[in-house]
Protein backbone atom coordinates (compact mmCIF):
# COMPACT_ATOMS: atom_id res chain seq x y z
CA UNK A 1 0.00 0.00 0.00
CA UNK A 2 2.60 2.19 0.92
CA UNK A 3 4.38 1.65 -2.83
CA UNK A 4 1.05 2.06 -4.02
CA UNK A 5 0.45 5.79 -2.89
CA UNK A 6 4.34 6.21 -3.39
CA UNK A 7 4.00 5.62 -6.87
CA UNK A 8 0.43 7.83 -7.19
CA UNK A 9 -1.27 4.45 -8.09
CA UNK A 10 -3.82 4.60 -5.58
CA UNK A 11 -6.67 5.62 -6.66
CA UNK A 12 -8.93 2.49 -4.63
CA UNK A 13 -8.40 -0.30 -3.06
CA UNK A 14 -10.68 -3.31 -3.78
CA UNK A 15 -11.47 -5.64 -0.71
CA UNK A 16 -12.42 -9.19 -1.33
CA UNK A 17 -12.06 -12.84 0.58
CA UNK A 18 -8.55 -14.39 -0.45
CA UNK A 19 -11.02 -17.95 -1.22
CA UNK A 20 -14.11 -17.08 -2.57
CA UNK A 21 -15.12 -20.40 -3.17
CA UNK A 22 -15.80 -20.84 1.11
CA UNK A 23 -18.39 -19.17 2.90
CA UNK A 24 -18.09 -16.59 5.36
CA UNK A 25 -19.09 -12.99 5.25
CA UNK A 26 -17.74 -10.29 7.34
CA UNK A 27 -18.61 -6.44 7.21
CA UNK A 28 -16.59 -3.15 8.42
CA UNK A 29 -17.58 -0.45 8.97
CA UNK A 30 -18.20 2.09 6.24
CA UNK A 31 -17.68 5.85 5.98
CA UNK A 32 -21.73 6.21 6.68
CA UNK A 33 -21.62 3.93 9.99
CA UNK A 34 -19.61 5.61 13.17
CA UNK A 35 -17.61 7.96 12.17
CA UNK A 36 -14.75 7.22 14.26
CA UNK A 37 -14.76 3.43 12.79
CA UNK A 38 -14.92 4.47 9.56
CA UNK A 39 -11.82 3.14 7.20
CA UNK A 40 -8.86 5.32 7.10
CA UNK A 41 -5.47 5.19 5.06
CA UNK A 42 -2.90 6.39 7.89
CA UNK A 43 0.33 8.02 6.12
CA UNK A 44 3.31 8.28 8.37
CA UNK A 45 6.14 11.13 7.07
CA UNK A 46 9.32 11.84 8.18
CA UNK A 47 12.01 13.88 6.83
CA UNK A 48 15.18 12.60 6.06
CA UNK B 1 88.39 37.74 53.69
CA UNK B 2 86.98 35.80 51.10
CA UNK B 3 85.48 38.19 48.73
CA UNK B 4 81.98 37.29 48.07
CA UNK B 5 81.60 35.66 44.84
CA UNK B 6 80.15 38.31 41.96
CA UNK B 7 76.70 37.35 41.54
CA UNK B 8 75.79 37.68 37.84
CA UNK B 9 73.88 39.87 37.11
CA UNK B 10 70.31 39.11 37.38
CA UNK B 11 68.90 38.26 33.34
CA UNK B 12 65.23 37.32 34.56
CA UNK B 13 65.43 35.54 30.86
CA UNK B 14 65.48 32.05 31.55
CA UNK B 15 63.28 31.57 34.72
CA UNK B 16 60.80 33.96 33.13
CA UNK B 17 60.87 31.61 30.51
CA UNK B 18 60.16 28.40 32.47
CA UNK B 19 57.62 30.38 34.28
CA UNK B 20 55.62 31.04 31.09
CA UNK B 21 56.54 27.48 30.15
CA UNK B 22 54.92 25.89 33.25
CA UNK B 23 51.91 28.42 32.73
CA UNK B 24 51.29 27.32 28.76
CA UNK B 25 51.46 23.83 30.25
CA UNK B 26 48.72 24.61 32.91
CA UNK B 27 46.32 26.21 30.73
CA UNK B 28 46.66 23.50 28.36
CA UNK B 29 46.30 20.68 30.40
CA UNK B 30 43.04 23.62 31.83
CA UNK B 31 41.53 23.61 28.00
CA UNK B 32 41.87 19.96 27.40
CA UNK B 33 39.86 19.41 31.22
CA UNK B 34 37.26 22.04 29.79
CA UNK B 35 36.65 20.69 26.27
CA UNK B 36 36.16 17.08 27.70
CA UNK B 37 33.90 18.32 30.55
CA UNK B 38 32.34 21.32 29.71
CA UNK B 39 32.61 21.44 25.99
CA UNK B 40 29.48 19.80 25.09
CA UNK B 41 27.71 21.86 27.37
CA UNK B 42 28.52 24.36 24.30
CA UNK B 43 28.17 22.19 21.48
CA UNK B 44 24.66 22.94 20.60
CA UNK B 45 24.11 19.57 19.29
CA UNK B 46 20.64 20.36 18.12
CA UNK B 47 19.93 19.15 14.89
CA UNK B 48 16.85 18.41 12.51
CA UNK B 49 16.21 15.30 10.67
CA UNK B 50 16.54 16.57 6.72
CA UNK B 51 18.58 19.38 6.39
CA UNK B 52 18.51 21.84 9.48
CA UNK B 53 19.86 25.17 8.90
CA UNK B 54 20.36 27.30 12.17
CA UNK B 55 19.11 30.26 11.65
CA UNK B 56 20.30 32.86 14.50
CA UNK B 57 20.83 32.07 18.34
CA UNK B 58 23.49 31.96 20.70
CA UNK B 59 24.34 29.08 23.32
CA UNK B 60 21.77 30.59 26.00
CA UNK B 61 19.00 31.15 22.86
CA UNK B 62 18.96 29.17 20.10
CA UNK B 63 16.08 28.95 16.97
CA UNK B 64 16.83 26.10 14.52
CA UNK B 65 14.55 26.53 11.32
CA UNK B 66 14.11 23.82 8.81
CA UNK B 67 11.47 22.70 5.84
CA UNK B 68 10.78 20.14 6.83
CA UNK B 69 8.94 18.77 3.90
CA UNK B 70 6.07 19.21 1.10
CA UNK B 71 3.45 16.51 1.77
CA UNK B 72 0.35 15.49 2.92
CA UNK B 73 -2.80 18.11 3.22
CA UNK B 74 0.00 20.39 4.33
CA UNK B 75 0.87 21.61 0.93
CA UNK B 76 2.81 24.84 1.82
CA UNK B 77 4.91 23.61 4.86
CA UNK B 78 7.11 26.80 5.69
CA UNK B 79 9.24 25.39 7.99
CA UNK B 80 9.83 23.85 11.48
CA UNK B 81 11.56 26.25 14.19
CA UNK B 82 12.98 24.76 17.50
CA UNK B 83 13.59 27.40 19.95
CA UNK B 84 16.08 26.67 22.82
CA UNK B 85 16.13 28.96 25.60
CA UNK B 86 18.46 28.22 28.66
CA UNK B 87 19.09 25.17 29.79
CA UNK B 88 16.41 23.07 28.25
CA UNK B 89 13.93 23.03 25.20
CA UNK B 90 10.73 24.99 26.05
CA UNK B 91 9.01 25.10 22.78
CA UNK B 92 8.86 23.73 19.32
CA UNK B 93 7.13 25.59 16.87
CA UNK B 94 5.79 25.02 13.39
CA UNK B 95 4.50 27.39 10.33
CA UNK B 96 2.47 26.56 7.56
CA UNK B 97 -0.88 26.27 6.12
CA UNK B 98 -2.71 23.40 5.81
CA UNK B 99 -4.58 22.88 2.82
CA UNK B 100 -7.21 19.92 3.14
CA UNK B 101 -10.97 20.79 3.04
CA UNK B 102 -11.73 17.15 3.94
CA UNK B 103 -14.13 16.41 6.86
CA UNK B 104 -12.70 13.80 9.30
CA UNK B 105 -9.32 14.21 8.30
CA UNK B 106 -6.47 15.09 10.84
CA UNK B 107 -2.96 15.77 10.58
CA UNK B 108 -0.70 15.36 13.41
CA UNK B 109 2.17 16.77 14.05
CA UNK B 110 4.85 14.70 16.40
CA UNK B 111 8.05 16.76 17.69
CA UNK B 112 10.40 13.78 19.16
CA UNK B 113 13.86 15.19 20.90
CA UNK B 114 16.17 12.64 21.14
CA UNK B 115 19.18 12.05 23.69
CA UNK B 116 22.70 11.71 22.15
CA UNK B 117 21.83 7.83 22.82
CA UNK B 118 18.54 7.97 20.73
CA UNK B 119 16.49 8.14 23.50
CA UNK B 120 13.55 10.30 23.44
CA UNK B 121 13.59 12.97 26.00
CA UNK B 122 9.80 14.62 25.07
CA UNK B 123 7.35 14.11 22.54
CA UNK B 124 4.92 16.72 22.13
CA UNK B 125 1.85 16.19 19.41
CA UNK B 126 -0.62 19.20 18.00
CA UNK B 127 -3.39 17.91 15.68
CA UNK B 128 -3.33 20.59 12.89
CA UNK B 129 -6.66 22.57 11.78
CA UNK B 130 -7.47 23.45 8.07
CA UNK B 131 -6.70 26.88 7.56
CA UNK B 132 -3.15 29.24 7.02
CA UNK B 133 -1.50 30.47 9.64
CA UNK B 134 1.05 29.34 12.53
CA UNK B 135 0.68 25.87 14.22
CA UNK B 136 2.66 25.70 17.75
CA UNK B 137 3.70 22.80 19.74
CA UNK B 138 4.87 23.73 23.11
CA UNK B 139 7.39 21.12 24.95
CA UNK B 140 8.67 21.91 27.81
CA UNK B 141 11.08 19.86 29.36
CA UNK B 142 10.94 19.41 33.38
CA UNK B 143 13.66 20.75 34.98
CA UNK B 144 14.16 16.87 35.66
CA UNK B 145 15.29 16.17 31.85
CA UNK B 146 18.43 16.62 31.11
CA UNK B 147 19.93 19.77 29.81
CA UNK B 148 19.45 21.01 26.12
CA UNK B 149 22.84 19.99 25.29
CA UNK B 150 22.14 16.27 25.76
CA UNK B 151 19.50 16.54 22.94
CA UNK B 152 21.00 15.06 20.02
CA UNK B 153 18.00 15.57 17.54
CA UNK B 154 14.78 16.95 16.63
CA UNK B 155 12.39 14.78 14.91
CA UNK B 156 10.22 15.87 12.98
CA UNK B 157 6.92 13.41 11.62
CA UNK B 158 3.42 13.93 10.29
CA UNK B 159 0.97 11.71 10.70
CA UNK B 160 -2.32 12.08 8.25
CA UNK B 161 -5.31 10.19 8.93
CA UNK B 162 -7.72 10.19 5.78
CA UNK B 163 -11.34 8.77 6.12
CA UNK B 164 -12.75 7.41 3.04
CA UNK B 165 -14.20 9.73 0.83
CA UNK B 166 -15.94 6.77 -1.10
CA UNK B 167 -16.79 3.44 0.00
CA UNK B 168 -19.37 0.99 -1.39
CA UNK B 169 -20.27 -2.91 -1.09
CA UNK B 170 -20.75 -4.66 -4.94
CA UNK B 171 -22.92 -7.39 -4.66
CA UNK B 172 -23.09 -10.03 -7.49
CA UNK B 173 -26.20 -11.44 -6.76
CA UNK B 174 -27.95 -7.77 -7.13
CA UNK B 175 -25.49 -6.98 -9.80
CA UNK B 176 -26.93 -3.35 -10.87
CA UNK B 177 -28.28 -2.47 -6.88
CA UNK B 178 -26.47 0.07 -5.33
CA UNK B 179 -25.53 0.01 -1.46
CA UNK B 180 -23.45 3.47 -0.84
CA UNK B 181 -25.54 4.55 1.47
CA UNK B 182 -25.00 1.47 3.73
CA UNK B 183 -23.61 1.70 7.14
CA UNK B 184 -21.80 -1.73 6.52
CA UNK B 185 -19.20 -2.62 3.93
CA UNK B 186 -19.42 -6.83 3.41
CA UNK B 187 -16.86 -9.28 1.88
CA UNK B 188 -18.52 -12.49 1.46
CA UNK B 189 -18.64 -15.71 -0.49
CA UNK B 190 -19.75 -17.84 -2.08
CA UNK B 191 -22.70 -17.44 -3.10
CA UNK B 192 -23.29 -14.12 -3.08
CA UNK B 193 -19.99 -13.00 -3.50
CA UNK B 194 -19.73 -9.71 -1.91
CA UNK B 195 -16.34 -7.27 -2.48
CA UNK B 196 -15.89 -3.85 -1.16
CA UNK B 197 -14.69 -0.74 -2.56
CA UNK B 198 -12.70 2.25 -0.67
CA UNK B 199 -11.67 5.36 -2.26
CA UNK B 200 -9.39 8.39 -0.38
CA UNK B 201 -8.69 11.39 -1.65
CA UNK B 202 -5.16 11.59 -2.46
CA UNK B 203 -5.08 14.79 -4.86
CA UNK B 204 -2.82 16.48 -2.39
CA UNK B 205 -1.15 13.69 -0.92
CA UNK B 206 2.59 13.97 -0.82
CA UNK B 207 5.50 11.31 -1.33
CA UNK B 208 8.30 12.83 0.04
CA UNK B 209 9.06 11.85 3.28
CA UNK B 210 6.21 8.52 3.53
CA UNK B 211 7.21 6.22 5.60
CA UNK B 212 4.17 3.94 5.71
CA UNK B 213 0.68 4.13 4.68
CA UNK B 214 -1.56 1.44 6.35
CA UNK B 215 -5.09 0.94 5.47
CA UNK B 216 -7.59 0.37 8.71
CA UNK B 217 -10.78 -0.98 8.97
CA UNK B 218 -12.91 -1.74 12.08
CA UNK B 219 -14.50 -5.47 12.09
CA UNK B 220 -18.70 -4.65 13.05
CA UNK B 221 -19.44 -8.30 12.75
CA UNK B 222 -18.54 -11.40 11.56
CA UNK B 223 -21.82 -13.35 12.31
CA UNK B 224 -21.62 -15.81 9.40
CA UNK B 225 -17.92 -16.48 9.40
CA UNK B 226 -19.16 -20.03 10.22
CA UNK B 227 -17.12 -23.17 10.99
CA UNK B 228 -14.38 -21.62 13.31
CA UNK B 229 -12.41 -21.20 10.00
CA UNK B 230 -9.48 -18.53 9.77
CA UNK B 231 -10.27 -17.02 6.47
CA UNK B 232 -8.31 -14.19 4.82
CA UNK B 233 -9.88 -10.70 2.95
CA UNK B 234 -7.01 -9.20 0.99
CA UNK B 235 -7.15 -5.33 -0.28
CA UNK B 236 -5.94 -5.32 -3.93
CA UNK B 237 -5.23 -1.87 -5.26
CA UNK B 238 -8.11 -0.88 -7.79
CA UNK B 239 -5.74 -0.28 -11.12
CA UNK B 240 -9.60 0.41 -13.57
CA UNK B 241 -11.87 1.76 -13.16
CA UNK B 242 -9.31 4.43 -10.88
CA UNK B 243 -11.40 7.09 -9.68
CA UNK B 244 -14.00 7.37 -11.60
CA UNK B 245 -16.59 5.45 -9.81
CA UNK B 246 -19.34 6.39 -7.53
CA UNK B 247 -20.60 5.82 -4.14
CA UNK B 248 -24.10 6.76 -4.42
CA UNK B 249 -27.17 7.11 -1.68
CA UNK B 250 -28.77 3.52 -1.98
CA UNK B 251 -28.88 0.96 0.83
CA UNK B 252 -30.69 -1.80 -1.73
CA UNK B 253 -33.19 -2.10 -4.46
CA UNK B 254 -36.00 0.19 -5.33
CA UNK B 255 -33.67 3.51 -4.71
CA UNK B 256 -33.48 5.90 -7.76
CA UNK B 257 -29.69 7.46 -8.10
CA UNK B 258 -26.45 6.54 -10.02
CA UNK B 259 -23.37 4.79 -8.11
CA UNK B 260 -21.15 1.85 -8.45
CA UNK B 261 -22.99 -1.42 -9.12
CA UNK B 262 -21.00 -4.77 -9.53
CA UNK B 263 -21.82 -3.87 -13.33
CA UNK B 264 -20.68 -0.54 -13.75
CA UNK B 265 -18.73 1.61 -12.14
CA UNK B 266 -21.09 4.40 -11.88
CA UNK B 267 -25.08 2.73 -12.79
CA UNK B 268 -26.69 5.30 -13.91
CA UNK B 269 -29.99 4.43 -12.74
CA UNK B 270 -29.88 1.92 -9.61
CA UNK B 271 -33.58 1.64 -9.85
CA UNK B 272 -33.86 -0.68 -12.36
CA UNK B 273 -32.16 -4.25 -12.99
CA UNK B 274 -30.22 -3.29 -16.11
CA UNK B 275 -26.83 -1.98 -15.84
CA UNK B 276 -25.65 0.37 -18.06
CA UNK B 277 -23.55 -1.43 -20.90
CA UNK B 278 -24.66 -4.90 -21.40
CA UNK B 279 -21.90 -6.05 -19.08
CA UNK B 280 -22.67 -9.22 -17.76
CA UNK B 281 -20.67 -11.84 -15.12
CA UNK B 282 -17.82 -11.37 -13.19
CA UNK B 283 -16.69 -7.84 -11.66
CA UNK B 284 -13.18 -8.10 -13.07
CA UNK B 285 -14.65 -7.19 -16.52
CA UNK B 286 -15.20 -3.62 -14.94
CA UNK B 287 -12.92 -3.69 -11.55
CA UNK B 288 -10.05 -4.92 -12.16
CA UNK B 289 -7.23 -4.96 -9.89
CA UNK B 290 -3.35 -5.44 -9.00
CA UNK B 291 -2.03 -9.28 -10.00
CA UNK B 292 -1.21 -9.35 -6.34
CA UNK B 293 -2.64 -8.38 -3.27
CA UNK B 294 -1.01 -5.90 -0.60
CA UNK B 295 1.01 -6.79 1.93
CA UNK B 296 -0.61 -7.68 5.50
CA UNK B 297 1.40 -5.34 7.17
CA UNK B 298 -0.45 -2.61 4.88
CA UNK B 299 -3.66 -3.76 6.52
CA UNK B 300 -4.98 -3.72 9.98
CA UNK B 301 -8.17 -5.02 11.40
CA UNK B 302 -9.58 -3.23 14.35
CA UNK B 303 -12.11 -5.73 16.18
CA UNK B 304 -14.40 -4.95 19.16
CA UNK B 305 -15.42 -8.82 18.70
CA UNK B 306 -14.06 -11.65 20.36
CA UNK B 307 -10.31 -12.20 18.61
CA UNK B 308 -11.24 -15.25 18.00
CA UNK B 309 -13.73 -14.34 15.07
CA UNK B 310 -11.89 -11.76 13.75
CA UNK B 311 -10.89 -11.98 10.49
CA UNK B 312 -7.01 -12.06 9.52
CA UNK B 313 -6.04 -9.45 7.08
Amino acid sequence: MTTDVRNGAASGWLLKKTDETTTGTITFTSNNGTIANAPTLVLVYEPG
Amino acid sequence: MEEPQAQEPHTSEQPQGRRWGLYAVAAAVIGVFLLAVIGPIFAASVTVKGDPVVNSGTDSALTFTSTLFNSGHINRFNGVTFTVSGTSITAVGFQGSKSSTATNDSSVIKATLQDSAGGTLKTATTTLSTGSGSFAVTSTIASAFPTYQRVAKVVVGLTETLKTTKDATIRSAVANTNFGAATTLSVAATSPIDRALLGFDLSNVGTNGLQSATLTLTVAATATWTNGHTLTVQAFNLTSPGSAWTQGACTGSSCAGSGVTWNNAVDSNTNNTSDNIGKTGRPTAVFQMSAAPLPRRSIRARTRLPARRSALM
